[in-house]
């Protein structure tokens, strides 16, 4: 009976992980099938804090576009300060199979573009606590996932209900690749935005914190317009950035040259 | 049955909470205020650094080698009619020379003070596929990273030997170049008016220790110009580019007692950069 008893109950466990599992993806499909725009342009201001509180601010233009269904285009041109007047990042965000993303950096200060290895996509970019792997979409293939629970965020705006749902990598080329061994995402239930979410580095035990702090609904499309990204280690801090979206335009027309090696190069 | 059902909640719940941090998740929730600048749209900008730069010798009982003050400015323009101009003045003053407890007995030539117009260009578009770049300027040729086996253009700054793609290493050079643009691919065609080569250490440096020799350089005539043209193209995964250069070679050879800079070479490279590896071919004649 007793035996009988464990069984019943390991079958019904696994019934509701596959469940979990099932439901988490599903949550995250929505969420990767949101309607972003087709395009976006904005000013964004980049904070970087150290662990002294210790403060650099940088400007930048960007720019997106999909260019189909599994292709969308990026640009950022750094404005300021003068250190970093001119570097422009461009990327070629491909999904929906096996592709790796295209990224290359303009680098004015050596005159030259480089192209952004797959192996260097976990580094940070721009000295920020954001990768070169976190500029771009992730593959949800890329992911198994499990519903961890719900969850209250309060905000000075308002409470969010979100969903929890851990995703861990499907093998060693994924974690390499972002320099993630485990992410815990928080999708609203609103909008299936994802507002936070925590990425365990591979290094050093660290984990990192990406908190959407403002959110704003430009045009029917839903824009993350305060965005923090903090590093941690135990409950030290040991580096943040905050990106801080101005100026967003949404749906709007913007000529595919701005996508351009050439146009990097030749800078705004 | 149903307390079964109860306990296998009551069990996923716990694994729940067994995540790392998730009872307390670890988010910051004090306000984050933020003054947003933007920065001022002008038609011109001034911008630039100064610097104090120390060399400490551990080799040669010099101690300190240099104690320079470096002034980079650069200047950009941007014209009614879209085109630009941009330029880069770098200089420097080496007190090094002026301590009383200095050790050097002379100063290399050159060494003490310097101004280098690095780089003063106009550049556009023509249309929508042919761009333009006139003046002295740098043009990196080949895109290899920390080697320099088809990048032959631009001179270097090598009075501190084995820098590798730092700022400030190459030195421009007046060149005319013209830039066509189609899908992918872009082909540059170049006219090298400039025959401007590599510094190198000079007596009493730390790396030099023999009497600097003369020299002697071709001049900046039409006959000496040198050219140079490339296809490049950027691609899903990889970037590859063909290039030639039919111009004097960067490295002089003793004839009599003179260093002789005219030694005309014509170079063909190829390189491709695909992730993770790149690979550089020079054939050079």
């Amino acid at each position: 009976m007793k035996k009988l008893l464990l069984v019943t109950f390991s079958a019904l466990l696994g019934a509701s992980s596959a469940f979990a599992a099932d439901q988490a993806r599903s949550i995250m499909d929505k969420a990767d099938a949101r309607d972003d725009g087709a395009s976006m342009v904005s000013t964004m201001q980049m904070t970087l804090i150290d662990k002294n509180n210790k403060q650099r601010i940088r400007q930048m233009r960007t720019f997106s576009k999909d260019v189909d269904a599994n292709t969308e285009h990026k640009t950022i041109f750094f404005l300021s300060p003068s250190d970093v007047k001119n570097t422009s990042f461009l990327t070629y965000d491909y999904s929906g199979d096996d592709k790796d993303d295209d990224q290359w950096m303009y680098l004015p200060a050596l005159k030259k573009t480089k192209r952004i290895p797959a192996s260097d996509k976990d580094a940070a970019f721009m000295g920020s606590d954001f990768s070169y792997s976190d500029m771009t979409d992730k593959e949800l293939d890329d992911y198994t996932y499990k519903l961890l629970g719900e969850s209250t965020i309060k905000r000075t705006q308002g409470e969010e209900q979100v969903w929890k749902i851990e995703a861990l990598p499907v093998n060693q080329a994924v974690i390499d690749e972002t320099g993630y061994t485990k992410s815990v995402l928080y999708v609203r239930k609103d909008n299936y935005v994802l507002t936070r979410a925590k990425f365990y580095l591979k290094k050093a035990s660290r984990i990192k914190y990406m908190d959407v702090r403002k959110m704003e609904e430009i045009d029917g499309i839903w824009v993350a317009m305060q965005t923090t990204m903090t590093t941690k280690q135990g409950k030290q801090t040991l580096h943040k950035t905050i990106l801080t979206n101005s100026a967003v335009t949404v749906n709007t027309t913007i000529d595919s040259d701005i996508f351009t090696i050439r146009a990097i190069e030749k800078g705004l | 049955m149903k307390r079964l059902m109860i306990g296998a909640t009551l069990l996923l719940s716990l694994v729940a909470n067994a995540e790392d941090g998730f009872d307390d998740d670890g988010f910051d929730t004090e306000p984050v205020v933020i003054a947003v600048d933007h920065a001022p749209e002008a038609k011109g900008l001034l911008y630039g650094s100064f610097d104090i730069e120390a060399h400490y010798n551990v080799n040669n009982d010099q101690d300190l080698s240099s104690l320079k003050s470096l002034v980079d400015v650069i200047g950009e323009y941007k014209l009614d009619n879209g085109n630009k101009i941009k330029g880069n003045l770098q200089g420097y003053h080496d007190f090094i020379y002026d301590l009383d407890g200095s050790n050097y007995i002379a100063t290399p030539d050159g060494y003490e003070n310097e101004i280098n117009l690095n780089e003063l260009t106009l550049e556009g578009s023509l249309n929508s596929k042919l761009d333009f770049k006139v003046g002295r300027q740098i043009v990196v040729w080949g895109k290899s990273d920390s080697i320099r086996i088809t990048d032959v253009l631009n001179p270097l700054d090598n009075r501190t030997p084995g820098l590798v793609d730092i700022k400030n290493l190459r030195l421009g050079r007046t060149m005319s170049k013209l830039d066509y643009y189609v899908d992918e691919y872009n082909f540059s065609a170049i006219a090298l008016h400039e025959n401007r080569f590599t510094k190198n250490p000079a007596q009493y440096s730390d790396f030099k220790s023999t009497p600097d020799k003369a020299t002697n350089t071709p001049d900046d005539s039409l006959d000496n110009s040198g050219i140079a043209l490339s296809l490049t193209g950027a691609f899903e995964g990889y970037d590859m580019g063909l290039y030639f250069a039919d111009t004097y070679v960067d490295k002089a050879y003793l004839k009599g007692d003179i260093l002789q800079y005219d030694n005309k070479s014509k170079m063909v490279g190829f390189n491709m950069t695909t992730s993770p590896r790149w690979w550089v071919l020079l054939i050079t004649k």
